[in-house]
């Protein structure tokens, strides 16, 4: 090869990760370069291949040479200014993202939409909510490089020592995933019950019939507001916890809100006429008669026993909230 | 991390700013590239072609050297840097702060 060849080869090989309108001078700077080094090297006589080969060799990989040329301008795509920011923007942007997706496909699913009747269908529905996910990061990333770009200055004006909060203690700090793995399930559990109440069904052995839906399916997609304001209330903490990051008095003061809203609209949902399938009622009073045991406990007291056993479970975390919020959140006002 | 790497890492970092105060320096006079390449390792300043060239460059965009391509002294074209008046206010008060440093780096490593 002509060793003119090797060294366009080269200088190419480094401005082409170089800005266009500095190409054509770095290119003129480095052929002259490289032809005062061959000088040095080689004197009056002619220099070689071989030559050129090594002063090369010497100037280094051509992406080294234009990272060195690159280096005055941080190039970042997002710098670490603004990642932590980045970091925690994306995190609650994509899980609101998903708990709106998640809703999305139970409404399509209540409303029998087009596409929302089949299995296959909603499983369809479920990757495009993973594509929109992406599509989500994406957008997110593009306005951070923006503001990466444009240096935009986010740390907050008058800053004082005073009125940094006080640190929380090891036990007084809500863990991320906590809270996230409460909106994933709460999410799943809504979406499973809406598409699918015969999942919660009895299944009687003594009889001749084998499962028996303890829901009536007509009448629980018939309810989904209601359902879907409980939904809302149980994410709606869930994402006040993820917030917050710690137990303070705020936090509890709006946990015994949703957690009364909740078990409130729990009731009118349990008391809901005809929630309970006729069929279950039915195969009841047969087994009852048959059987000469009585069974009526599990149509009377249903709704009461579930309510009561709902009641405890609400308490007891609404009130371990309040008084971890008042043990740590002394020291805030 | 392996003992040398620490070390070429700390040299590395120590050589940075002192390498833009020895291209000032040089400058009042217009130079090219290589020549300032020489001119530097004859002091003892051992700088390679491809740090220098890059930092000619951020220094002239930073306006404290101009450059100028001159093909007069003989067949190739050369680009010639030379200090500005910003540059040689940036390097009056770097001079200064330098030889500040050097006295009470003197005093702090003897103690040491």
């Amino acid at each position: 090869m002509d060793y003119n060849e090797l060294i366009e080869r080269y200088v190419y090989a480094v401005v082409k990760y170089l800005p266009r309108k500095t190409r054509d001078d770095v290119s003129k700077e480095l052929r002259t370069l490289i032809e005062d080094m061959l000088e040095e090297r080689c004197g009056l006589v002619a220099p070689t291949e071989k030559d050129v080969h090594v002063i090369l060799a010497e100037l280094g990989t051509p992406y080294e040479l234009a990272q060195n040329y690159n280096s005055q301008k941080e190039a970042y795509l997002i710098g670490p200014k603004y990642f932590p920011v980045f970091k925690l923007v994306a995190t609650i942007v994509l899980i609101v993202n998903l708990c709106a997706t998640f809703l999305a496909i139970m409404i399509a699913i209540v409303f029998k939409e087009e596409g929302a009747q089949t299995i296959t269908g909603i499983i369809q529905m479920l990757f495009d909510a993973v594509g929109s996910l992406f599509a989500m990061f994406g957008i997110i990333v593009l306005i951070f490089a923006g503001i990466e770009r444009k240096k935009v200055n986010i740390e907050t004006k008058g800053y004082d020592p005073y009125n940094l909060p006080p640190v929380p203690k090891k036990e007084e700090i809500i863990k991320k995933s906590e809270a996230i793995a409460g909106i994933v399930f709460t999410s799943l559990f809504f979406l499973i019950f809406l598409a699918a109440p015969q999942v919660f069904s009895i299944q009687i052995f003594s009889s001749e019939l084998g499962f028996f839906t303890v829901f009536n399916e007509e009448i629980v997609r018939n309810s989904w507001l209601l359902l879907f304001a409980i939904f809302l209330t149980g994410i709606g903490s869930e994402i006040v916890k993820l917030i917050e990051g710690r137990y303070s008095k705020r936090l509890a003061v709006i946990c015994t809100i949703t957690n009364f809203l909740s078990f409130l609209l729990f009731s009118f949902f349990i008391n809901t006429r005809g929630l309970i399938d006729s069929n279950f009622i039915k195969v009841i009073n047969k087994i009852s008669s048959q059987e000469e045991i009585n069974l009526d406990f599990l149509k009377l007291d249903f709704r009461v026993g579930f309510l009561f056993v709902l009641g405890i479970i609400i308490s007891i975390e609404t009130i371990s909230i309040i008084i971890k919020a008042y043990k740590y959140d002394k020291n805030t006002n | 991390m392996e003992k040398n790497d620490i070390i070429s890492g700390m040299i590395m970092e120590l050589r940075r700013g002192t390498i833009v105060l020895c291209v000032l320096s040089q400058l009042e006079e217009p130079m090219y590239g290589y020549s300032l390449v020489s001119a530097l390792s004859e002091s003892g300043i051992a700088v390679e072609a491809n740090t220098l060239y890059p930092l000619l460059r951020r220094l002239e965009s930073q306006g404290m050297l101009e450059s100028k391509w001159e093909t007069d002294n003989g067949p190739k074209p050369r680009k010639y840097y030379c200090i500005t008046k910003l540059g040689n206010e940036v390097l009056t008060v770097m001079k200064n702060q330098w030889e500040q440093t050097v006295k009470s780096m003197e005093v702090i490593l003897r103690k040491g």
